[in-house]
């Protein structure tokens, strides 16, 4: 079996669930909505997320309850969205990817409890571009799995998706630059808090969207170091390792604005 | 004019008080799911000197401040009168499924906001009724005292100093800690403040027996040189000596990430006047590594509150 692969890249911040509040956060939210329009008509069956907002510590984990159910409340942003979810997740994929990733030689954790606190990233995303509801999987971000540790990761689940019947969809849910505002703002005039920031961002953009990788990999580094990016990037390197960045692929951008003063960005791999 | 003899409130005692999920863990308490063989003992009885302090001084609130109820805008108070729910630690699910219910002092949480915002401080209430309140606070809140009878405040971290540096939240955590005492002495309270810190902070990054999380024979002191740094600072504490904590504190840091970063015990000792008085040290353990101390600054032996 070879099952196709399709790639995104969601922000995972509640502010795009209330697009009345800022023109931005609209933008960035159609655009979302649309990648998930396009999932359904390329026949997607089920997403798999990578959410740099579900940290792990003690190895990696792999959510495994076949119905979660519940509502989050984000701890920070308790007053924009309260966040009802209720992911169905794809048994067989998550099976596959606890058995890939032992295979790997990763220390993983199926993760199979009432109450679990899906992540805000994972469920902000879910809503954008999932309204069909297909099956999902979600793998965690572990603390101590390095860019190129996450790119093993990518790999596996790659060779877990091919190994599965019709169209996986690889999301990773993160953001860009991370300089988040740490007063209050008027989200009518959100922007990009520093425009170092914006202009790496534009940059980075620019080279995934002409499958530039070789630039994408010269300025990784920088770009991390910079704008103190969201998590080091790792959401690049799962994308990577699940071969959204190779020769003649790109990630194109269908929205780029700001997010309280970080980077976000839509992007669909093509 | 009629008089208005309002008490002035007061600082009865302030904890270090760690809380690795593991300590509820091993001591089964009917809150938490997950059931274990015991473990981490040397930290979990350390905490009977704690219980029996709040049984006998009856404070009328209990203050946390959590590193694990991260903001990002700003000092976050809880301000909901009555919370409950079920609280499952995202890193550590198989340990703690805590069912939590707690009577928020909202009076006192609503002093801390005002006064917090009148030193300049960028403030919030959380007012959402079905917040799950995270393991940093309850673990703390439970080690403390497990009986929840009385009722408590808990403070987020404001995570300044993961972003940029350590200078920009100590210093608004000594603000804070200011804040928090004004708050504490217009409301009247008498109460007991918990810095929810671990010290050293390097641990573990595979569990190492999966089988058995408790498996003691496997827990041990991450490193020497963290071992070391951890003996350092509590033996200045032990001997009253803020100002060589302080001075050491961004080494500290830096060295041993540890988790005083996120502002707690800066916090509390703030709030308690910086008191240059010897911490009592009730015990010291590790958990996957990270170490962890239980220390008691008796206010009734000289604090400036």
């Amino acid at each position: 079996m070879s099952g196709k692969i399709i790639y995104a890249w969601i922000p995972g911040l509640p502010h795009l669930l209330r697009p009345e509040l800022s023109d931005g956060y609209k933008s960035l939210a159609s655009a979302a909505s649309e990648v998930g329009r396009e999932f359904t008509k390329l026949g997607v069956k089920r997403v798999l997320y990578y959410s740099t907002q579900w940290l792990s510590v003690l190895g990696q984990s792999v959510q495994t309850r076949p119905n979660v159910k519940g509502l989050h409340v984000d701890e920070n942003w308790y007053d924009i969205a309260s966040l009802p979810f209720d992911f169905h997740v794809d048994q067989v994929l998550a099976k596959k990817l606890i058995l890939a990733s032992e295979g790997a030689g990763f220390q993983v954790r199926g993760v199979n409890y009432e109450g679990f606190p899906v992540d805000t990233g994972t469920i902000v995303a879910n809503k954008l571009i999932n309204s069909a509801n297909l099956a999902t999987g979600m793998y965690s971000s572990c603390v101590y799995s390095d860019y190129q540790e996450t790119i093993k990761i990518g790999r596996l689940a790659k060779s877990v998706a091919e190994s599965m019947d019709g169209v996986t969809a690889m999301v990773a849910v993160s953001g860009l630059s991370g300089r988040y505002f740490t007063t209050e703002i008027d989200f009518r005039e959100d922007h990009i808090r520093d425009p170092k920031d914006n202009e790496w961002n534009q940059k980075l953009l620019g080279a995934m969207d002409s499958g530039d990788w070789v630039a994408v990999n010269n300025m990784r580094e920088q770009f991390c170091r910079e704008c103190k990016a969201d998590v080091g990037l790792k959401a690049l390197a799962f994308l990577e390792g699940a071969g959204a960045c190779g020769a003649g692929k790109k990630l194109q951008t269908k929205a780029y604005g700001a997010i309280y003063g970080t980077g976000a960005a839509v992007m669909l791999g093509v | 004019m009629a008089a208005h003899h309002k008490k002035t409130g007061s600082i009865i005692s302030g904890w270090l008080a760690p809380h690795p999920p593991h300590l509820v863990y091993g001591e089964n308490p009917p809150q938490n799911e997950p059931k274990s063989r015991g473990g981490w003992e040397s930290l979990r009885f350390a905490y009977d000197s704690c219980r029996t302090q709040v049984k006998e001084k009856k404070p009328d609130v209990i203050i946390v401040h959590s590193p694990h109820w991260q903001t990002v805008v700003g000092h976050h108070v809880l301000c909901v009168p009555k919370l409950k729910g079920l609280s499952v630690d995202p890193i550590f699910p198989h340990l703690f499924r805590y069912k939590f219910e707690m009577n928020v002092d909202c009076d006192l949480a609503r002093a801390i906001h005002d006064e917090g915002k009148k030193s300049g401080l960028v403030m919030r209430k959380m007012e959402h009724p079905e917040f799950r309140v995270d393991y940093g606070t309850i673990v703390t809140l439970h080690m403390m005292n497990p009986d929840w009878d009385i009722p408590v405040v808990a403070i987020s971290a404001n995570n300044s100093p993961y972003f940029y540096d350590d200078d920009v939240a100590q210093d608004e955590m000594l603000k804070l800690g200011e804040a928090t005492k004004k708050a504490i002495e217009k409301t009247g309270r008498r109460a007991i403040l918990a810095a929810s810190n671990t010290l050293s902070h390097l641990h573990f990054s595979r569990e190492p027996n999966p089988g058995l999380p408790e498996d003691m024979s496997k827990e041990h002191v991450f490193s020497q040189a963290q071992y070391e740094w951890d003996m350092k600072v509590i033996d200045m504490l032990r001997r009253g000596d803020l100002d060589a904590y302080f001075k050491c504190l961004p080494a500290f840091m830096k060295e041993t990430f540890a988790e005083v970063k996120a502002g707690s015990l800066t916090w509390m000792l703030s709030a308690m006047g910086m008191p240059k008085i010897p911490a009592k040290f009730h015990g010291y353990g590790s958990v996957i590594g990270t170490g962890n101390a239980v220390m008691e600054w008796d206010m009734s032996a000289g604090g400036s509150i």
